[in-house]
C-alpha cells in the first residue's frame, strides 16, 4: 500500500471519532426517551414498586441523565462499554461472543451473492433481451420484493424439512459446521442482495462489450473467455464493489431479521432482545459497533477501488 | 420490530400449513390430561416398555434465555423453572403441583401456635462441588433470600429468625402464624446455595457459575443461544436423573420451533402456538401436551379514571364480554373461563359464577350507570402478542354492543408494563401467574389494595378485603381458611376491578420417545423424571 492510501486511511479513521461521538450522544438520549423501564421489565409484572426502586438504584439509573452520560463516556474512553444492566456481563464480552457469528454471516452472504450474481449478469449481458435475460429480470424483481423472513421460512421448509440437506437453526462449532448452518441464512439474504448487484453489473457489461478495447482484444485473437474475464469483468466489477460497500449497513440490518428467523446467535438477536428489555448499555454498544463497521467497510471499499482501478486517486 | 415479524411469521405459517396439510384429520384437538399422568411414561403408547432407560440429552426449546442463575435474582418463569432443576429446597412441589412433599427436609413439625417450624434434613445431600449440604447453608440461603440483595424479599414477610438447632436440623421462627410458608419454601428463591462458595466468590461470580445440589448442574452457558446442563451423578434421589444432560435452546420464533421439531432437532418445545397444535398432533412422531397453568389473563380497569370508578360500568363490561367465544377463537378452545382474581391454585372457588355472558344484563347495568349513552375508552395491548391483538378485536366488537367505543392502542411490552404499573391507562391486557400453590401470593399481590400494587395497579380500594386477606394468612383452621379465600374471591369478583378473562394453559410438543415429562400447575417440570427411549 502506498503512502497516499495510508494517509487517506489515517485521515478517515481520525474523522471516525466525531462521527461515533455524535452517534453515541444520539443513541444515549434516544433510547432513554422512549418509555419502558429496565428495572420494571427485569422484575416482570410481579415486582412491587419498592423492589423496582431498589433495582433502579442498583443499576445506577436513578442518577440524572447528564451524569449517566458522563460516566458512560469516561468508561468508553478507557475502552469499557459498561456492563449489561439485565445480564450483568460486560458489554464488550457480550458483543465479542457474537461478533464473529454476524461477521461470518455477512461475509458468507457477500461471497455467495457475488458467486450468484456474476455468472447471471454475464449470461444476461451476453444473451441480452433473450428469454433467459427476461427470466432473470423477473426473478430479480421477485427476489427483491419478497420479505426475507418469508424466503427464509420457504427455504427452511424446502431444504431442511422436505429434503433434509441443512439444519433448521443454530451456528455449529467448527468452520465446516458454520458453513452448513449458515448456508440457508446467507442464501436468504442473498435473495435480496443479488438483484441489487445483477442489474448494474449487466448494464455495465453490455456497455463494455461494445467498447473499442474489447473489439481490439478480440481482434488480437485472445480467447473469448479471456476477454470476458480479463477485459470485461475487471472493468465491470468496479461498480459492484461500490454497491457492496454501500450496502453493508443494509446487510447488517438484514442479518438482524434473518438471525432471528434461523435462531443464529449473532449480534442481531442480541440487539432485538436488548431493545425489548431496554438494556441501555448493550444497545449503545451495539449501535457503536454497527456504525464503526459501516464506516470501516466503506473506507476499505474506497481503498480496494484504487487497487482495482489504478486511475482512481484518493483525496 | 420482532413483534410484527412474529405476527407475520404466524400468518405465513398458517398459510403454509393450509396448503401443505389439507389432509389433517378433523376433531383431533389436543386435549391432553387435565389431571397430569400419575407416573412417568403414562400417556404414551401401551406397547412401549415403561422401564426408564438411562442416557441421552434432552434438547428443549424455549422463547428466551435467562439472566442469572442466582436463585434470589431473576423473576421470570423460565429462570424459576430452570433453577428448580439445579437446586434443592427444603420442600418441593409435587409433580403435578397440587401439594408439598419433602425435599432436603425429610419431615417437619409445626408448633401448636403455628409460629415455629422445625425441619429435619437429609444427611446425604451434596453440592455439585462435592461439599455436603449443611443446616448452615440452609440458614444462610434463606436469610439471603429475605435480605436486601434479594428481588424476592417481599415473599418472606413473617419470618423472625432462622436457626440451626441440630446437626441436621433447622428451625424457622415466625412473628405470627403464616400459612403460606411451606409453599414459599418450595419456590426457587428458597433454593439452598453453598454458603462458602457464595461468600468467597461473590454473588456476581455465583450468578454465572452456580453450585446447587439438584439433579442437573451447569456445564456451559452460551448466552442467548443455549444453557447446557449435565447430570449430577451424586444426586440424592438414587438412579435419577435418567438423562445425561439437558440443553435449553433459545428459539424465539414459532415457525422455527415447529420446523426444528419436524427435523428432529429438538425433543421438546414449549410455547407452541395453539393454532398449530392440531396439525402437529397429526404428526405420528410427535406428542402434544396442553398443561393447566395457574395463570389468569385479565383486563385491569383503572378505577381512578372516570367513568371506571362506576361499579356498574365495570360489571356491565364483564357481562358484555363472551369469554368462551374468545377462548374458542383465540386459544383454539384451550383455556377456561375465569371468574375472579385467583388462578387455579389451592382454594380456587370452582362454584363462583362470575360474569357469564349476558348482554341484556350488561345493557341494563349500562342504562343505570353514570354513562347511560356509552363512552369512548382506550384499550392498551401488547403488540408482541398475537393472542392479545386477536382478543382485542373481539373485545372491541363486544363492548360496542353496550355503547362503549374502544380504541385499541398497540405498544411494545416494556411500555405496556410501565403504563400499567404507573397507572397511566384506562384498560390494559395483561396476566399474572402464581409461583406457589398457596393463594396468598396472588391475593396480596393482585387483589389486596394494600399489597403493594394497589390491586394490580387498578386503584381499587376495599378495606374489608384488605383485612380479610391478612387474616387469611394467619388462619390455622383449614376449613375456615378456605372459606376466607372463597369470600375474597367473591368480593373481588363482585367489585370487578378487572375484566376477568380466562386461564391460559401451557403448550408443549415433544417427540414420541420422550417419557415422563410432566408439567405442574405452577408451570415447572422435574426433568430428573424424564427419559428417552430409542427411536
Amino acid at each position: 500500500m502506498d503512502i497516499g492510501r495510508v494517509q487517506y486511511a489515517v485521515k478517515h479513521i481520525v474523522s471516525l471519532v466525531p462521527v461515533l461521538l455524535g452517534i453515541s450522544i444520539i443513541t444515549f438520549f434516544m433510547i432513554r426517551l422512549i418509555p419502558g423501564d429496565p428495572a420494571q421489565i427485569l422484575l416482570g409484572p410481579r415486582a412491587n414498586p419498592e423492589t423496582v426502586q431498589r433495582v433502579t438504584e442498583r443499576m445506577g439509573l436513578d442518577q440524572p441523565l447528564p451524569n449517566q452520560y458522563l460516566i458512560y463516556m469516561q468508561n468508553l474512553f478507557q475502552g469499557n462499554m459498561g456492563d449489561s444492566i439485565i445480564i450483568q456481563q460486560p458489554v464488550l464480552t457480550l458483543i465479542g461472543e457474537r461478533l464473529d457469528v454476524t461477521l461470518f454471516l455477512v461475509i458468507y452472504t457477500t461471497i455467495l451473492s457475488v458467486l450468484i450474481s456474476v455468472p447471471i449478469a454475464m449470461w444476461s449481458a451476453v444473451r441480452k433481451d433473450s428469454l433467459l435475460d427476461n427470466g432473470f429480470r423477473a426473478a430479480s424483481i421477485a427476489g427483491l420484493s419478497m420479505p426475507s423472513f418469508w424466503i427464509g421460512i420457504l427455504l427452511m421448509l424446502l431444504l431442511s424439512i422436505k429434503v433434509k440437506l441443512f439444519p433448521v437453526s443454530g451456528y455449529g462449532n467448527t468452520f465446516s459446521e458454520h458453513l452448513r448452518h449458515l448456508f440457508l441464512p446467507a442464501l436468504t439474504i442473498s435473495f435480496s442482495l443479488t438483484p441489487v448487484l445483477i442489474r448494474p453489473l449487466r448494464t455495465k457489461i453490455i456497455t463494455i462489450l461494445s467498447a473499442e478495447f474489447v473489439e481490439a482484444a478480440r481482434a488480437r485473437g485472445i480467447k473469448e473467455s479471456q476477454v470476458m474475464i480479463k477485459h470485461v469483468l475487471r472493468n465491470a466489477v468496479l461498480g459492484t464493489v461500490t454497491i457492496l460497500g454501500v450496502n453493508v449497513g443494509w446487510l447488517l440490518g438484514g442479518s438482524v431479521i434473518v438471525e432471528t428467523v434461523f435462531s443464529v446467535p449473532g449480534l442481531g438477536q442480541l440487539l432485538i432482545s436488548s431493545i425489548l428489555t431496554r438494556d441501555y448499555p448493550v444497545i449503545q454498544g451495539l449501535v457503536l459497533v454497527f456504525a464503526a463497521l459501516v464506516i470501516v467497510v466503506n473506507l476499505l471499499t474506497d481503498i480496494l477501488y484504487t487497487i482495482l482501478d489504478p486511475r482512481v486517486k484518493l483525496e | 420490530m420482532k413483534k410484527r415479524l412474529g405476527l407475520a411469521l404466524v400468518s405465513v405459517w398458517t398459510m403454509i400449513s393450509l396448503v401443505a396439510c389439507s389432509a389433517s384429520p378433523a376433531n383431533q384437538t389436543a386435549q391432553t390430561p387435565q389431571q397430569p399422568a400419575p407416573q412417568p411414561g403414562a400417556g404414551q403408547t401401551a406397547e412401549q416398555d415403561n422401564t426408564p432407560q438411562p442416557g441421552g440429552v434432552l434438547r428443549f426449546a424455549r422463547n428466551h434465555d435467562i439472566t442469572s442463575f442466582d436463585p434470589i435474582i431473576p423473576a421470570t418463569n423460565l429462570a424459576i423453572w430452570t433453577m428448580l432443576n439445579m437446586y434443592d429446597q427444603l420442600v418441593r412441589l409435587s409433580p403435578n403441583g397440587d401439594g408439598i412433599e419433602p425435599g432436603v427436609a425429610t419431615d417437619w413439625t409445626i408448633s401448636e401456635d403455628g409460629k415455629t417450624y422445625v425441619f429435619n434434613l437429609r444427611d446425604d445431600v451434596k453440592f455439585h462441588n462435592g461439599m455436603p449440604l449443611t443446616p448452615e447453608d440452609v440458614k444462610y440461603s434463606l436469610d439471603r433470600a429475605r435480605g436486601g440483595d434479594s428481588n424476592w424479599d417481599w415473599i418472606y414477610p413473617a419470618i423472625k429468625s432462622i436457626d440451626v438447632t441440630g446437626e441436621h436440623q433447622v428451625t424457622i421462627n415466625l412473628e405470627a402464624p403464616y400459612l403460606p410458608l411451606l409453599s414459599t419454601l418450595a419456590l426457587s428463591s428458597s433454593s439452598i446455595v453453598p454458603k462458602q462458595v457464595v461468600e468467597e466468590k461473590g454473588k456476581e461470580f455465583f450468578a454465572n457459575n452456580p453450585v446447587g445440589s439438584g439433579p442437573f448442574q451447569l456445564e456451559s452457558w452460551q448466552r442467548g443461544q443455549k444453557i447446557v446442563l449435565k447430570k449430577n451423578p451424586d444426586y440424592w434421589q438414587k438412579g435419577k436423573p435418567y438423562l445425561d444432560g439437558v440443553e435449553f435452546v433459545q428459539v424465539p420464533e414459532d415457525t422455527a420451533k415447529i420446523f426444528m421439531l419436524q427435523a428432529k432437532e429438538l425433543e421438546i418445545s414449549s410455547n407452541v402456538p395453539f393454532s398449530s397444535l392440531q396439525q402437529l398432533e397429526a404428526d405420528p412422531s410427535l406428542n402434544v401436551l396442553v398443561a393447566p397453568f395457574a395463570r389468569l389473563d385479565m383486563i385491569p380497569i383503572n378505577s381512578t379514571v372516570e367513568p371506571f370508578n362506576d361499579l356498574k360500568i365495570r360489571q356491565a363490561m364483564n357481562y358484555a364480554i363472551n369469554k368462551q367465544e374468545i377462548i374458542d377463537a383465540v386459544l383454539m378452545g384451550h383455556g377456561e373461563v375465569a371468574t375472579s382474581y385467583l388462578p387455579k391454585v389451592m382454594y380456587y372457588n370452582e362454584q363462583l359464577e362470575g360474569y357469564p355472558y349476558n348482554l341484556e344484563k350488561a345493557k341494563q347495568l349500562m342504562a343505570e350507570s353514570s354513562r347511560p349513552d356509552g363512552f369512548k375508552a382506550t384499550l392498551t395491548i401488547n403488540s408482541g402478542s398475537d393472542i392479545n391483538s386477536q382478543m382485542a378485536v373481539i373485545v372491541k366488537e363486544q363492548l360496542k354492543a353496550i355503547g362503549i367505543d374502544l380504541e385499541i392502542q398497540q405498544l411494545e411490552p416494556g411500555v405496556v408494563d410501565e403504563m400499567h404499573s404507573s397507572m397511566k391507562y384506562e384498560m390494559i391486557t395483561t396476566y399474572y401467574s402464581s409461583d406457589i400453590i398457596d393463594p396468598d401470593e396472588i391475593t396480596m399481590f393482585g387483589a389486596a389494595p394494600s399489597g403493594g400494587t394497589s390491586a394490580y395497579y387498578t386503584g381499587y380500594k376495599n378495606e374489608a378485603l384488605d383485612k380479610l386477606a391478612l387474616q387469611a394468612q394467619q388462619e390455622q383452621d383449614e376449613t375456615k381458611r378456605k372459606e376466607m379465600y372463597y369470600e375474597l374471591q367473591r368480593i373481588f369478583s363482585e367489585d370487578a376491578p378487572f375484566i376477568f378473562l380466562f386461564h391460559t394453559p401451557n403448550s408443549y410438543v415433544t417427540q414420541k420417545n420422550v417419557h415422563g415429562f410432566q408439567v405442574s400447575n405452577m408451570g415447572s417440570y422435574r426433568l430428573e423424571d424424564v427419559w428417552l427411549s430409542k427411536q
